[in-house]
């Protein structure tokens, strides 16, 4: 399996680590990051020459590939949901081009939760500024088939004792 | 096919349908990054595809959404512009994704573009991808509407990506 470019070259900012989650296209479409400490998650990444179109602005396919990304994984792990969770909709609104060099970063909110559903928002920013603005719905599978170990993907989380910060009300 | 050596050179060679050319893009884009993305236009309408490889899936080994929308946008850019006259890159504004179905390594996915309404700035269009099943069936794995900008003035030409085979 040949991964993307090193994650190295991204240059992040001081306290982001990579993700890496072995044969999925975010390996491809990355390098991406995460930041945590005990109460926040936050997922980067640094545009790069791979992540460009033609016009040599960010593709859009990229900016959708991290908006999908940061909400779904961004509610697995602020739910505490440690399952994969498939997005049904998303829907983005492209507010700005993003430049080669630019860092863009996404924290996902939770709009509301269900049973068997998530609503998330965002908006991502890029060098701090308002880039692209995106809400998903992502459905909750029944059973356990896709269910992943958060500390073993993302071992800072426990260093760091993040906590979640959307638990699973109880009933 | 010796002009497509100095600008795909890893490309493996891929199980196409007829009438499908591969798109080769120049220099390190992201559309070169993902791809082979391939190209048919055939009876007045024009269709992007791929087939469904193991790095274009996610970890539960299905296709990513991501690689299915970033497939969809290229189709809404392409597909839309080329049905409606226009020769210049068209940046998205908005676009709306709803995941139908999955889609599996292996299948071969096309992207269409219904064409909505061009006005003089903005291009509304659906664009779907769907999977050729037996008996001449579509399996739809994806729905998108699109809202894309027409540049005012000349903008940026297609020309730095060209049609091989």
């Amino acid at each position: 399996m040949s991964a993307g470019p090193d994650p190295a070259l991204a240059a992040a900012p001081p306290g982001f680590h990579p993700i890496r989650r072995s044969g999925s296209f975010n390996e491809v479409a990355g390098p991406f990051f995460y930041r945590a400490d005990r109460s926040s998650f936050v997922t980067g990444f640094r545009v790069m020459a791979h992540h460009l179109n033609p016009a040599d602005v960010m593709h859009g396919g990229m900016s959708v590939v991290f908006a999908d990304m940061t909400l779904g994984l961004g509610m697995s792990i602020k739910c505490g949901i440690h399952i994969f969770m498939p997005t049904v909709n998303l829907t983005t609104d492209f507010l700005a081009g993003g430049k080669a060099g630019a860092w863009v970063e996404g924290d996902a909110k939770l709009v509301r939760r269900t049973r068997g559903m998530v609503f998330a928002e965002t908006v991502l920013t890029a060098d701090g500024a308002p880039f692209l603005r995106c809400s998903a719905v992502l459905k909750i599978p029944a059973g356990n088939a896709m269910r992943f170990d958060p500390h073993e993907l993302f071992p800072e989380l426990a260093a760091v004792g993040y906590e979640a910060e959307y638990p699973e009300p109880s009933r | 096919m010796n002009e497509a050596a100095p600008i795909a050179p890893e490309i493996p060679p891929q199980d196409v349908p007829p009438g499908f050319r591969l798109i080769a893009f120049e220099g390190v884009t992201f559309n070169g990054m993902i791809g082979p993305i391939w190209i048919s236009r055939e009876a007045g309408e024009t269709v992007l595809g791929f087939r469904a490889e193991q790095r274009h899936c996610n970890p539960a080994g299905i296709l990513h959404g991501g690689m299915m929308m970033s497939i969809a946008d290229m189709t809404a850019g392409f597909c839309t512009a080329m049905s409606a006259g226009i020769d210049k890159f068209m940046p998205t504004v908005n676009m709306t994704f709803d995941f139908v179905a999955s889609g599996n390594v292996g299948d071969w996915i096309e992207g269409r573009s219904e064409v909505m309404k061009i006005t003089r700035s903005l291009a509304f269009a659906t664009v779907d991808l769907s999977v050729a099943e037996q008996g001449g069936e579509r399996r739809r794995l994806l729905r998108a509407s699109c809202i894309m900008k027409i540049p005012s003035g000349e903008g940026f030409r297609f020309d730095r990506a060209r049609l091989i085979g």
